[in-house]
Formats: C-alpha cells, structure tokens, sequence
C-alpha cells in the first residue's frame, strides 16, 4: 500500500511537472490550471502516504525492552501486553511477538489530519489559480502530430487515473482508511485528464470561447478544492480518514459517472433519489437519441446552402468543381465531405493599392474623412520611388487597382494567390510606364491616358495568367517628386508664379506712371494755353481799349490829357500825405529836407 | 417500450454505421481538388502521383501516406535586391516570378512545401538578376530613348537563367519572371535628392531672374514714356506761353506804334496807379496841376 501511494504521488508530480511545461510552452492555461489540480492531488497523496506510513508503524508490533535491575524481570507476554495496551481504552492491542499466538486485530490509527496541516497546499494551490488568470503567456498553436501525441497523453493519464481510481475503489477501509476519498479524487481526476485531452485539441484555436470555457470549468473545480483544503476541520466521524475528503471530489468522483455521483450526492443530501423522477426518467431515455439525431440533422444540414446577394459559390464534388457556380439562393446538394462549397464576393469590387498603404493607427487616422496626399507630406510609412528614363531621377507613385471577379472557377484554380498576381501586375505596370519619360513628363502627362495605358496593361496581364478578373479602374491618387524633394519642386512652380506675378506688377506701376505723366502733362500744358490765351486777351484788350481811347482824345488831346493827369492826382492823393514844393525854391536852387 | 428500444437502436445503429463508414472512408479515400496533385507513398517509398481532381482510393495510415501539393501557378514576389550594373550604376530591382510544381516527386524531396520554395527561388532570382542585370546598361532598363529599352530581354534572360536550374533542383517550373521595380539605393537617394534639388532651384532662380528682367524692362519703359510725356508737355507749354507772349508784343507794338507819345502817356498813368502806395513819397511842384492855381496870376 505504502508502494501504490508512493507511485502515485510520483506520478502525480511527474505529471504535474509535464503539464506545467506543455502549458508554459504552447501559452495553454487549462493544461497550467490541471498541474494545479495534479499538484494538489499530489500533495493529498503525500499526506495520505504520510499518515498512512505513521499508521502502519503503529500498528507493526514492538520488541520488548529490558526491565531495570530494581525491579523483578516482567514475563514476554506481560511486557507485550503492557508494551501494546491501548493508553486510552485500556484495552489490549494488537499482540506481536510473544509466548501465545493471539489473532491479530487491527487498531484504527489514533493520529487524524490536522485541519491546520492542509493549508499549505490549499493556499499554494489558490494563489496558483489565480496566478493562471493573470500570467500573460506567448500562445502557440502546436502541429497535428504534437496535437496527437499531446491528445493520447492526456488520455493515457486519464486511464491511469482510472485504473487507480478502480483499485483505490476496491481497497477497504481497513487497510487503508480514506481510500474512498481517494478513489474519488482519482475519478475526478481522470475525467479531468479527459478534459486535457480536450483542451490540447482546441489548442489549435486558442482565442476561442471553447478553450475559455474549458479552463473556467477547471478553475473553479480547482478553487473548490483549494477552498475544501483550506476549509478542512476534524470529521464527525468515529473513524477519522487518512486522506482528506475533498467535497468537490465527493460530489463528481463517488462514482465512476459523474452524473451518477451528482445524483447520489443529491440523493444523501435530499434524501430525494432523483432518478425515480419521471422528468429525469424521461430526460435520461431521450439523451441519446436526441444526440445521436441531432449529429445526424447536423450533418444533413451539410447539404444546404445559402449563397448571399453578394456571392457566388463554387461547388467541388469530391474535388471536382462542379459548373455552373452557384448563383444567390438556396441550393441542395450531397453533404460534406462529399460535397464542399466555396465562395466569392463576385460582385463586389475589390482593390489593391499600389505604392501607398493606410497605416492603422498612423496619424491621419485620426482625422475624419479621406487621406489628404500631398506633396510634401509624408503620407506613408515608405514612399514608393521609382528611377525615370533619365536614370537619376525619382517619382513616387500613389494609385489603386480596382477589379472584379468575373470567373470565379478560374480565379479559384488558375493561381495560388491571384490577389498577388494582380498587385504585382500592377507594380510592373507602373514601372513601364515610367522607365522612359523624364520627370516633367511624368509630371505633366495626362492623367487619364497614363491610367488607361496602366488599365491595360494589368489587364493583359490578368488575362494571360487566367485570373477571370476585369479590372474596372486604375487610379493614380498621386504621381509626384519624393517627398524629400517636393518642396523644391513646389518652389520651382512658385518661382514661375513670381516671374509672372513680378512682370505683372511691373505693367502695373507703368500702368500707374504713363498717365499720371500724361495727366501733369497735360496739366501743364493746359495752364500754359490758358495762361497763353489770358495774355493775348488781355494784350488784345488794351490795345482795343488803348485804340478806343486815342480815337477819342484825338478831337481834344490836350483836354484828355489834362484831365487824365487831375484823375491820378486825384485817384492818389485823398488820405496819402505828400509835400508840396514852391517851383521857385527848386529853380532858383536851395536845401529842402524832407522828414517822414 | 420495445418500440422505443427498437427505435433507438436502429438510430444508433445509423449513426454508428455512418461513423464507422466515414472513418473508413477518411482512412481509405483520397480526395484530390482540382488545382491540386497527391503524392502517395507506400510505406515511405513513392508510389504514384494523383493529378486528375476527384476521388482516389489507397490504403490506410501508415501503410498509404498521401501528400497533397498546390498545383496551381503562385507569384513570388522576391525582395529588393541591389545590383550593379555594366556601367556601375547602382540601382535597386524587384522581380516576381510566377512559378509551380513541375516535378512532385522531386519538389517533395527536395523543399516539400511553398514556404520552402519561395527560400530557394529567392536564392535563384537573386542571383539570376545580379548576374543577368549586371551584363546590362542601365540605359536597358530606363531611359527616354524607347529604343534603347531591352526590359522584355531581360526578363527572358532571367528566366532562361533561372528556370532550369529551379527545374532539375527542385522540381520548380518557372513560367516567367518580371521586373516590378527599379529604383536606387537608399545610400544613393540622398545624392539624387540634392541633385534634384540642385535642379530645380536653378530652375526656381532662373524664373525669378527672368521675372525680375521683364519688371525692370517695364518699369524702365514707364518711366521713360512718362519723362517724355512730361518733356513734351513741358516743351508745349512754354511753346505757348512764348506764343501768347510774342502776339502780345506784337500787339501791344501794334497799338503803340500808332501813337507813341500817346501810348507812353497812358501807360504811364497806369504805372502810377500801380505803383504809388501808401508809402510812397509825393513830392508834387506847384507849377503842376492842379497846384498851379496856388501861384498868383503872375506867376509869383
């Protein structure tokens, strides 16, 4: 007995070191949540192999020991007697070597579990769970022939647990107390070594709610053993066990069905045995062929198939495709594997880009609305250049393909990767339509024409490769100088606008100047006629006037004369101070001061 | 009840039945797509190669092992590779190839899937470019002059060099290869960059010195039309105040000469009129008008 609990808590660990290895290498939580359950159950058997080694050298009988010389030697079978009577009741016990031979009957062990002996491995084994939800593993999905090996282990230990399972189960009490609780725990163990098996199978799919799910379900029948190890207090029974019972293996490990031992465990703990339901009756009956037909219709189910409005379907009949595709709707054929459907997205048109890739996450994503593609912004992580026919200068190309399916048997079966093929079509196409023009060329071919000549070539392609594509449209979002450059480029077209722009201006200022000379000019000129015409009119004038006034003083000069003379002394005189002088004192000569 | 029981199983006999055929079945039957090929093998040794798409028969594992190859077309798209060409220009080209299973039993012997393939036509194309490319101007590959170009050459030299080598070595049968790109290294791009540069802003400063030409030619003519302008308005105008000037003189000889005693007598009172002001001096004679009235009739 010492020797199987030996071997299966080396199992147990061996197991659990494997496990947790698969699980760290492959990323796989449920196998790291099952080395917690092995390592618990190692740790169960540990203590059991424990106990039970301290119960067997109980019970082993004990050579007599020497009396002191004070004393009168006792007999063998007093001091055999004595050596094995039981402290507490008094009565004897087992009797080993001695005078008579007396039946030997076993004593139950007085040593019990200590509840405080159990919360090591249970608070190990909860820190350990919960460190399964948060470690943050590098998932890996193993090949088929590790996914074998890996399903056949699993299975292998679910039968070793089973075999354990099956002897711990007809093991009696006496010779080993507990062995019901653990031929539980093996039980549960085993279906849980099932569930391994499972878990290294959905491995190849390790993002999916499946494998979640399985390692839920572990966790918490992992937690509830840790919370019964943590939990665990003296039993009210007479007859205390050696190993532990673990309520969660009682519930789905008491026997080899877990649903049986539910019931049963539902049974002691109702006292309702709810198998005489007529519910469950009825419910157990139906199980099976309500499985087995459901498989069936599934499988039936096979041989519909709805293709959407945006589809069509190509339909391979034990390899061979089978003309004519499938147009929209619902359509009936053989189930898989015979028959086998794949579709397309004929309708739909799809595009390539060619030289430019959105980013995710790149700054312009930020924005709302459509990539601004300008020159001298970095739109992209790596421009696309190209060498023009001068063999020293770049362009970089910006442009999209768009295509359709239109032979969907021919895109399926002419190429590996016919997205590829039109894509690299595409780059070729736009390298023979640069490798001979200069960058001015480039720059200022028509559009439309480049486009149409780039169309066409890809078409071509795709028809000599048997892709069954039509390719719609070939645009070029940008055909420009590298990056690095641009803005020299863009300073070239500035400089053209400032030549204009400074031979408009010039025209401007002599706009201004000619008739602003024009304007003085005739300013000038203008006030010279007129100053020309005043002074002839009044030349004119006086001498009119002049002649008039000769004409008229011409009957009596002197009297005009005269008069004209007494007009100006007249016209002066009044309120001007003037000195009069007697002609005498000028002819006969003489001083005359005159003071203001 | 006994109903129920035959029932059941009949159903599970059904679904045992189908089970037990499709194991038999997935053992035992080879399905062969189209655009797909199997390789059997027997025990590790080759035996046949299915290539018609449909359903073939043979044994089970591990007696029967069947490979099954993609036998349709596939387009690699090798890497950038730098070159040198005949007349050392370094440049950067890109080729794809389009290429499939020609041979299975040896293309499973020697690589066994497209991932592998892809490796060593990578090695081939590289090598097959560098050597074919080399061998060229660079003028073959771009240049302005059409004439020159020999792209369609060199691909089918790439190709005569690298497609039976990927034959005999690996089972590959390479239907064509194309160049998908020309450019220049990285290590170059910053020359070409500044010789770019270089260019354009001669062009750039060329346009602005023909621009800043045209502005001074026009202001230039602007403001020598309008100095003539101003000259010739200038000219006019003294032309006419000469004009007006010398029909004035003559006039006013005109008149003068008519009677020049007379003349000066006018003039001269309008002189006075014009020229005596408030701060003028008169000094008058008593023998003039009308002062002469303060004499005595004899004059004393």
């Amino acid at each position: 007995m010492t020797t199987v609990l030996r071997l299966l808590t080396a199992l147990a660990v061996l197991a659990a070191l494997v496990v947790f290895g698969a699980g760290a290498r492959n990323g796989n939580r449920v196998f790291l949540d099952l080395g917690v359950t092995l390592t618990l159950a190692a740790s169960v058997l540990a203590t059991a192999l424990g106990l039970f080694r301290r119960v067997a050298r109980e019970e082993a009988p004990q050579p007599a020991l020497p009396e002191p010389s004070t004393s009168e030697p006792a007999s063998a079978s007093e001091l055999a007697a004595e050596a094995s009577t039981d402290p507490e009741s008094g009565e004897p016990a087992a009797v080993g070597s001695g005078a008579e031979a007396r039946p030997l009957r076993l004593r139950l062990p007085r040593l019990r579990i200590e509840p405080g002996s159990l919360w090591v491995p249970g608070a190990a084994g909860a820190l350990a769970t919960v460190l399964t939800f948060l470690l943050e593993l590098p998932t890996r999905i193993p090949g088929p022939v590790e996914t074998a090996v890996g399903i056949a282990l699993w299975l292998g230990a679910a039968g070793a647990s089973a075999s354990a399972a099956i002897y711990l189960g007809k093991v009696r009490e006496v010779p080993l107390p507990g062995a019901p609780a653990l031929a539980s725990g093996a039980r549960l163990l085993a279906w849980l070594m099932g569930v391994g098996a499972v878990a290294a199978a959905l491995q190849r799919w390790p993002e999916g709610p499946a494998l979640a799910g399985v390692h839920l379900f572990v966790v918490l029948i992992n937690l509830s053993a840790t919370f019964s190890l943590l939990a665990y207090s003296r039993p009210k029974v007479a007859a205390p066990p050696v190993a532990p019972e673990l309520g969660i293996a009682v519930l789905l490990g008491s026997r080899a069905n877990p649903l049986a031992s539910l019931l049963d465990t539902a049974e002691r703990q109702l006292g309702i045995d709810l198998r005489s339901t007529w519910a469950l009756a009825i419910v157990r009956r139906g199980a099976e062929p309500l499985v087995l037909g459901l498989l069936l219709v599934g499988w039936l189910s096979t041989s519909l198939t709805v293709v959407n409005y945006q589809e069509q379907a190509l339909l391979e009949r034990l390899g061979r495709a089978i003309d004519p595709p499938l147009p929209p709707g619902i359509h009936l054929h053989l189930p898989w594997p015979i028959d086998r459907i794949h579709r397309f997205a004929t309708p739909m048109v799809a595009s390539v880009a060619i030289g430019h890739e959105e980013e995710e996450g790149a700054a312009d994503a930020e924005e709302e609305g459509p990539e601004n593609v300008l020159w001298a912004r970095r739109h992209e992580g790596q421009e696309y250049t190209l060498l023009l026919g001068d063999g020293r200068d770049l362009i970089a190309i910006d442009a999209t393909l768009h295509y359709r399916i239109r032979d969907v048997r021919a895109w399926q079966y002419s190429l590996q990767n016919p997205v590829t093929a039109l894509r690299a079509a595409s780059y070729r196409a736009v390298m023979r339509s640069t490798v001979d023009r200069t960058l001015p060329q480039a720059l200022s071919e028509n559009v439309t024409r480049l486009t149409r000549q780039m169309l066409d070539m890809v078409q071509a392609d795709a028809d000599e490769l048997g892709l069954g594509v039509d390719i719609l449209a070939f645009t070029v979002a940008g055909m420009h100088p590298p990056v690095a450059v641009a803005a020299d480029y863009q300073a070239v077209v500035s400089a053209e606008l400032g030549r204009t722009s400074a031979a408009v201006e010039a025209r401007a200022y002599a706009a201004r100047t000619v008739p602003t000379a024009r304007a003085l000019t005739y300013v000038s000129t203008s006030s010279a006629t007129a100053q020309a015409a005043e002074t002839l009119a009044r030349a004119r004038g006086e001498a009119a006037a002049q002649r008039l006034i000769w004409e008229a003083q011409r009957q009596a000069p002197r009297a005009f004369r005269f008069r004209r003379r007494l007009e100006a002394l007249e016209k002066q005189l009044p309120g001007h101070p003037y000195t009069l002088v007697d002609r005498r004192f000028l002819e006969e000569g003489g001083e005359l001061w005159l003071t203001p | 009840m006994a109903d129920t029981l035959r029932a059941e199983r009949w159903l599970r006999g059904i679904v045992g039945g189908l089970a037990l055929v499709g194991i038999a079945f997935h053992a035992t039957a080879l399905i062969v797509r189209e655009g797909e090929a199997a390789l059997v093998m027997r025990l590790g040794r080759p035996l046949r190669a299915a290539t018609s798409p449909g359903l073939h028969a043979k044994l089970p594992w591990p007696i029967d092992r069947a490979v099954l190859l993609d036998m349709r077309w596939r387009v690699y798209e090798g890497g950038h590779t730098e070159m040198l060409t005949r007349d050392k220009r370094n440049i950067i080209a890109r080729v794809f190839v389009i290429w499939r299973i020609g041979d299975p039993l040896a293309f499973v012997q020697a690589i066994g899937n497209a991932e592998g393939a892809e490796g060593k036509l990578d090695g081939l194309l590289t090598n097959a470019a560098i050597g074919t490319l080399g061998s060229h101007d660079l003028a073959s590959l771009v240049s302005t002059r059409r004439e020159t170009l020999e792209v369609d050459a060199i691909e089918s030299e790439l190709l005569a060099a690298a497609a039976p080598l990927a034959l005999r070595n690996y089972g590959i049968e390479v239907e064509r290869i194309r160049i998908e790109r020309i450019s220049l290294p990285e290590e170059n791009v910053g020359a070409v960059y500044a010789q770019m540069r270089a260019e354009r802003r001669q062009f750039a400063a060329r346009y602005q010195a023909e621009g800043d030409l045209e502005a001074s030619r026009i202001r230039a003519e602007a403001d020598l039309e309008a100095a003539r302008i101003r000259a010739e308005g200038l000219e006019t105008a003294a032309r006419l105040r000469g004009e007006s000037e010398a029909e004035a003189t003559r006039i006013y000889n005109e008149a003068q000469r008519q009677d020049p005693e007379f003349y000066r007598f006018v003039r001269s009172l309008e002189s006075i009129d014009a020229l005596v002001s408030r701060n003028t001096s008169l000094v008058l004679r008593t023998d003039s008008e009308p002062f002469s009235l303060l004499e005595n009739q004899s004059g004393k």
